[in-house]
């Protein structure tokens, strides 16, 4: 092989080398967000009984009381800002679906109850909202951070997660999809 | 000129495999030890990633997740579970990515021995650029005549007690020839020197350019930090689009321009619409105008209508979704109401149990035929059966009270 031939040869191989860490770097990078991925999509929610942040309420609220229905089950906390930003979203689906047997069901992480309270009190919530004291549920769920919400269909499957801030428009997509699905 | 340069490497070798071996020797002392309860807690723990975290470990986390995995894990821990089944009771929840080192299978298995691989990589090259440095020393009076004659002397020293390859040689001597040849002319010495020893003339060898690392190592860190913007910009373009982005897409409170079907605050005639309605109303026509042939569209319209205070149009567009769609629930219970409040609790009926026949459960239609059977067609028993299913249906519904109320009425007696 010519001297002119070995350095194409050196030349490519570089470049080869170096288009493979850069597909690698970006694959890497972007697997970041992949970690939001979870695998619990398309299988059974974890089942929970955890007190209402009602006071009034004295019976524990179990995930397996809305077996057969749609359920909304939305991670928050009265310190996170952008759960106050999916807030009017959440109330939205909630108004709209509840009739049709539709529960959106909030899960209190990490928060002081009075805090919630207020919280709730003054954000239109008016579905019901449960506290995960331990953050056994919230382990149980895969969840990172708030605000997170998982979509259980009537057979009690996970079927959507949403990390961040819920859009009203998709996830009402996602109920309507349900509630116009075989099983209903 | 090489045996002294084959002893430092021998050298070096043995260092490194003692330095292996020694780190080998910590690793599995360090595994075999027995542990208390709370040190495998530690153990388990620092396997585990902190979900809330970057890149710490549950064990070294103080945030309050990474504590309650801690005392989750010491808790199953006491109940008899192994650490496999621990850690993978967190996998099925988070995915493997809870794991602080990749699972050794698929992409696991390739990030981890990439490193391994490029390293090899490396060290070949890094071999290779030492052996070619050590056969052609840099000598500060090689660039001389006489420098250049002393290292053809040496290297057919060399070549001569076979202490380098022919292909070596040929390449030493041609980039000498060569650096010569552009220095001096072909009087100089080396090339006198090649026409005594090589018979076969040297230009049908075109001699190699010498080497010049640093331009090399210049133009690698040039292509690694291309390579990295590339990167970079593939992740921008690639990467999945954040809840902000997807919210972009929402249309804005104010709408633009209407397709002619938004009503107007000034005809709406029924208390303020919000902007939030208009656009609503705003994005379901567009909706519709996308596809005009699907039912769930124009009840999508009809609600946002409804929510409009527009009953007339969002009538419209509920018999449009029965056109469409004969059995739709949700169209046939609306327009069942609108007919029960105009009078009409019989054509009402029907609409609301063609909707049960597609839907027997459905909360609403349930709540709708229960108060049309209670008020207009004066069927108490069938009522109560309706509203009671809609207590089951929709424990959490908005009209669990107006239901319980109807009820006691009828079980009373007072309607009938």
């Amino acid at each position: 092989m010519s001297g002119r031939g070995s350095r194409i040869w050196a030349v490519a191989g570089v470049a080869s080398a170096v288009l493979v860490a850069a597909a690698l770097l970006s694959f890497g990078l972007s697997h970041r967000d992949a970690l939001a991925s979870t695998p619990l999509v398309q299988r059974s929610a974890p089942g929970f009984a955890l007190p209402s942040l009602d006071a009034r309420e004295k019976r524990p609220v179990r995930l397996a009381d809305f077996r057969g229905q749609v359920v909304v089950v939305n991670f928050w906390a009265s310190w996170c800002t952008e759960c106050r930003t999916e807030q009017a979203a959440l109330n939205q689906t909630w108004q709209r679906f509840r009739d049709s047997g539709v529960v959106v069901l909030g899960v209190d992480f990490e928060d002081a109850r009075g805090d919630a309270r207020q919280y709730v009190a003054t954000s239109g919530v008016s579905y019901p909202v449960v506290v995960d004291g331990d953050s056994s549920t919230a382990l149980a769920y895969g969840v990172r951070g708030v605000p997170e919400t998982y979509v259980v269909d009537p057979r009690g499957r996970i079927v959507d997660r949403v990390i961040g801030p819920v859009d009203a428009r998709r996830l009402s997509a996602t109920v309507d999809g349900l509630l116009a699905g075989p099983g209903r | 000129m090489s045996a002294r340069p084959t002893t430092r490497s021998l050298i070096v070798l043995a260092a490194l495999v003692v330095a292996v071996v020694s780190m080998l020797a910590v690793a599995v002392s360090g595994r075999g030890a027995s542990m208390t309860r709370a040190q495998q807690a530690h153990a388990i723990a620092a396997t585990l990633r902190c979900p809330v975290c970057k890149d710490l470990s549950a064990a070294d986390s103080p945030a309050p997740l990474a504590r309650q995995m801690r005392a989750q894990i010491r808790q199953q821990l006491a109940k008899g579970a192994t650490p496999e089944a621990i850690r993978s009771g967190f996998v099925s929840a988070y995915g493997s990515s809870v794991l602080m080192s990749p699972p050794d299978r698929g992409w696991g298995r390739a990030a981890r021995w990439a490193p391994v691989a490029l390293l090899a990589c490396a060290l070949l090259a890094g071999g290779r650029l030492v052996r070619r440095g050590l056969k052609a020393p840099h000598d500060p009076g090689a660039d001389t005549p006489s420098g250049r004659l002393r290292q053809l002397r040496d290297l057919e020293d060399d070549h001569a007690a076979g202490r380098i390859s022919q292909d070596d040689y040929l390449e030493v001597r041609a980039g000498l020839e060569s650096a010569a040849a552009a220095s001096d002319g072909a009087d100089h010495p080396v090339a006198s020197a090649r026409s005594k020893d090589r018979p076969a003339p040297r230009s049908q060898r075109p001699a190699p350019r010498p080497h010049h690392p640093a331009r090399w190592a210049l133009g690698v860190a040039a292509a690694s930090v291309a390579a990295t913007c590339v990167g970079a910009l593939l992740v921008g373009a690639l990467g999945p689009r954040g809840p902000q982005a997807a919210g972009a897409a929402v249309p804005s409170a104010q709408p633009a321009g209407t397709g002619g079907r938004q009503p107007s605050r000034a005809s709406s005639g029924a208390g303020a619409v919000s902007g939030a309605e208009l656009a609503a109303v705003e994005s379901a026509v567009k909706e519709v105008q996308g596809d005009p042939g699907r039912a769930a569209a124009h009840v999508d319209l009809a609600r946002a209508y409804t929510d409009a205070h527009q009953p007339q149009l969002a009538a419209v567009e509920y018999v449009a979704a029965t056109r469409l769609d004969p059995g739709n629930a949700q169209a046939n219970t609306a327009l069942a109401l609108v007919a029960f409040q105009a009078g009409n609790p019989k054509q009402a009926d029907a609409l609301v149990t063609r909707a049960l026949r597609r839907h027997p459960d459905y909360p609403e239609a349930l709540y709708t035929r229960g108060l049309i059977r209670a008020m207009g067609l004066h069927r108490p028993r069938a009522a109560a059966q309706d509203l009671r299913a809609y207590q089951r249906a929709a424990p959490r519904g908005s009209h669990v009270t107006t239901v319980a109320t109807v009820l006691a009425l009828l079980a009373s007696g007072a309607v009938r």
